[in-house]
């Protein structure tokens, strides 16, 4: 008897998921990874000639599996409890929050992104005020990781252009200046950073803002490890000057404010953060209405999109350039570049260590 | 395709099943017989054109062996299955050293590995041999020759089975329900070797690199590689043992506990069994194995552990891992001779296992030194060497213990044929199937170790 349960246990789980699996309809997206999910149609008849036919159909299932996302978060379970490791797909959590592990810096792709850094700075801003904000990774303020962050800080600030000034804010942050669940900053911590960065410009004064939260926040770190206990808010902040400020996306001709709540309700916006400046566009134009004739060209990644608001005290239009999206050589067709205008390359360890992330 | 695949387990798997105890018995090898082509031609469809010419050559020259018995008709039977293995494996590996050796610039050529040539290969000589040896004789049915060699759950990692084992099985065997079960056990334990425990070790072996490498990652590394390793290829070997089950074959077992060997001589009786069986048998007695004078002993042994670490790669660190057991058997035969006490000799044999596997993981002559180096020179421990032990010292226990007999000694002792068995069998069966099925679905790192032979 106790074989015959033997067999029906797996006959039960192979059988039962392996047709639900079939018949089920196909997901589009996964919310919780942010990702489009491979169809059934991206499997082609020419696969099978090419060999690759069981690759896809492994990808196709991987990606449509039934209780897909109950089994992701059953896999994080097991990993933290049953064989008690400290990460799961890389992020470890600690003190109530997620960071990603990381053994060291790539300091030959570090270096890279200066390179690239100086050259823009120096072939189209040469008259230009130029900045360098090198933004800490999170996992730097955990333990004594922070070492190795504060030693690449002092070596890649060496291969900067001597033209180009470097803005240190690693002390204006803190582990509680980013998301429990997510790599980015929250924009509520960020006054010191942005007071410190307006200060060594120039400008001394600091406005007050007002506080709107959005609750149930999963950023990437909880998406990634599936885990789902820990929960963030995003708080971004407001005051007049932002609230009149416009913003002008260059690539869909269209005109949005600075926080951009429609992103709550678009099906295709998989992750709230884009409530910033729209996410990750190539090139935009924020206007304040109110001038105060400074204009700043601001180079950044996804980081930039929280801080940019902020900085709307000083500059009354800041163009934001995604040098992941767009040639910098092609700004001049869309900005007519004055020599007063200020430039700061606002860019995450994390993300200059991706190669290719500057065209 | 490899077993540990949800489109494996999730749909060919069930639906062979179920096409499989629908047909009737005289359809059922025919069915077995072209779900192992479909299994074979989904992953290079352009490879199959090779196995079912093989299966020709080695069906015609059986029967011709038999007729016209003579050395040159055998010899050269044997150079035709051996060819596209030789060709497909080695011809890169030859181009190489002619290069290294000649300062010349011969292109290297464009060849994938087809799946399993390694080990088809090998039963397809077997059974040559057996027929010449008059053990067997040559198959008269085709289609059954054919399932021999394709025979899916041991095509692409084995067990190497002989014609004569399996023989009376392909013509008649009857499926039991404990026999069913019994090879649910044995893939469901397979599985879980291979995703829940391999693929693991594998994460923390993929973290090792000449930049972070420190006195413990090292060990740690060769630790975590000789376990994954094991745990890799006796789970694929544990599923393909279950499959057969689940279709009435007794495959035989491939693995037995290796690390609780006290010499190397014994290690090679536990892992990898058929492999060091089809050596013994087909390589070594042939050469006149141990019943001659020391010096072609020696060189009896140098061929087999030669051609024992060429088969498991074409690059010269598999020559070398080959070439080290050489060394390790011959210093144990002619030297030790059993005099070491049995806790020193088991310590030292676990000491020989690792090195023969930093060798073995090794990517080229500069990376096994740096790594042997590490084992002794540099730093002794680092901050990221820290956070990986406390991120898999658990599971590097749970591996150290599942590695010895400890937990088959209490499944017998303990629950094996007791009402208990009733309840843990399925839970276990459960839990390892979905808790497996979670890591493939998560986890990207699904490598199969013995595909590269």
């Amino acid at each position: 008897m106790s074989k015959k349960i033997n067999i029906a246990i797996f006959l039960g789980i192979i059988f039962s998921l392996g047709i639900i699996f079939i018949v089920k309809e196909d997901e589009l997206l996964s919310y919780a990874e942010r990702r489009y999910l491979m169809q059934v149609d991206d499997i082609k008849l020419e696969d099978i000639k090419e060999g690759e036919i069981v690759t896809k159909i492994e990808k196709y299932a991987l990606d449509q599996f039934p209780l897909r996302e109950e089994l992701r978060a059953l896999k994080a379970f097991a990993n933290y409890n049953i064989f008690m490791k400290e990460e799961n797909q890389g992020i470890a959590v600690t003190q109530n929050t997620m960071y990603e592990i990381k053994d060291s810096y790539d300091y030959n792709k570090l270096t890279n992104s200066i390179a690239s850094i100086n050259t823009v700075a120096n072939s189209m801003f040469y008259e230009n005020d130029c900045y360098f904000v090198l933004i800490p990774d999170k996992s730097c303020y955990i333990n004594s990781n922070n070492h190795s962050y504060l030693d690449i800080e002092k070596e890649l600030t060496k291969f900067l252009h001597p033209r180009i000034s470097y803005i240190p804010i690693y002390h204006t942050l803190s582990l509680d200046s980013y998301y429990k669940t997510d790599l980015h900053w929250s924009q509520d911590k960020l006054t010191d950073t942005k007071n410190t960065i307006l200060n060594y410009i120039g400008y001394n004064e600091s406005e007050n803002y007002s506080s709107n939260k959005i609750e149930g926040y999963f950023g990437s770190y909880a998406v990634k490890s599936a885990l789902s206990y820990i929960e963030d808010d995003i708080i971004y902040l407001t005051n007049e000057r932002i609230n009149s400020a416009q913003v002008f996306n260059y690539e869909t001709n269209t005109t949005t404010n600075v926080y951009d709540l429609a992103k709550l309700q678009d099906e295709k916006s998989l992750d709230k953060y884009d409530i910033f400046l729209s996410g990750a566009n190539p090139l935009l134009k924020v206007s304040a209405p109110e001038s105060t004739g400074k204009t700043l060209i601001l180079f950044r990644d996804s980081f930039g999109s929280s801080l940019a608001p902020l900085l709307l005290e000083y500059y009354d239009t800041i163009y934001l350039v995604d040098l992941r999206y767009i040639d910098a050589s092609l700004l001049q067709n869309f900005i007519d570049i004055s020599s007063d205008y200020d430039v700061i390359f606002l860019y995450s360890t994390d993300m200059m260590e991706i190669p290719g992330n500057f065209k | 395709m490899v077993f540990s695949s949800i489109t494996f387990i999730y749909l060919f798997l069930p639906i062979c099943l179920l096409i499989y105890y629908v047909a009737p018995f005289k359809a059922k090898n025919i069915i077995l017989l072209l779900f192992s082509l479909l299994f074979y031609s989904l992953g290079e469809p352009r490879f199959l054109l090779v196995i079912l010419a093989c299966i020709l050559v080695v069906y015609i020259g059986a029967r011709l062996l038999e007729k016209y018995d003579n050395k040159l008709l055998f010899g050269s039977l044997i150079t035709i299955c051996l060819a596209p293995l030789i060709y497909f494996k080695y011809t890169n590996f030859f181009i190489e050293n002619i290069n290294r050796w000649f300062n010349l610039n011969l292109n290297l050529l464009s060849i994938l590995l087809p799946l399993g040539i390694s080990f088809y290969t090998f039963q397809m000589i077997s059974y040559l041999v057996d027929v010449r040896r008059k053990e067997i004789k040559p198959e008269k049915n085709i289609l059954n020759l054919a399932l021999y060699i394709c025979f899916f759950p041991q095509l692409v990692a084995g067990p190497i089975v002989t014609y004569a084992d399996m023989k009376s099985q392909i013509e008649m065997r009857k499926t039991t329900t404990e026999q069913f079960s019994d090879g649910i056990l044995h893939f469901v334990t397979g599985l879980g070797k291979k995703v829940l425990i391999a693929n693991q070790l594998g994460e923390l072996c993929n973290l090792y690199n000449h930049e972070n490498a420190t006195v413990l990652f090292t060990w740690m590394y060769a630790i975590a590689f000789s376990l994954q390793i094991y745990f890799d290829f006796s789970g694929y070997s544990s599923m393909a043992i279950g499959l057969g089950k689940m279709f009435g074959f007794n495959l035989p077992q491939n693995f037995n506990y290796p690390f609780m060997s006290s010499t190397i001589k014994e290690f090679w009786k536990r892992w990898h069994i058929t492999l060091s069986s089809f050596f013994k048998n087909y390589v070594y007695i042939p050469l006149g194995g141990s019943r001659c004078s020391v010096r072609r002993n020696i060189f009896n042994l140098f061929i087999v552990w030669f051609l024992t670490g060429f088969w498991h790669g074409a690059d010269w660190q598999f020559i070398c891992w080959g070439l080290f057991f050489f060394i390790c058997l011959c210093i144990e035969k002619f030297i030790i001779k059993n005099r070491l006490p049995k806790l020193l000799s088991r310590v030292g044999t676990l000491f020989a296992i690792m090195f023969s596997f930093l060798i073995f993981s090794s990517n080229n002559f500069s990376d096994m030194l740096f790594k042997l180096k590490h084992l002794i020179l540099g730093g002794l421990s680092d901050q990221n060497t820290v956070f990986i032990f406390n991120n898999f010292a658990f599971l590097l226990l749970i591996s150290i213990i599942g590695s010895t007999k400890l937990i088959s000694y209490l499944y017998d002792k303990h629950i094996k044929g007791r009402k208990m068995s009733a309840i843990l069998e399925p839970v276990f069966i459960a839990i390892v199937l979905i808790l497996s099925t979670a890591y493939l679905i998560d986890g990207a790192f699904n490598p199969f170790l013995y595909f590269r032979f």
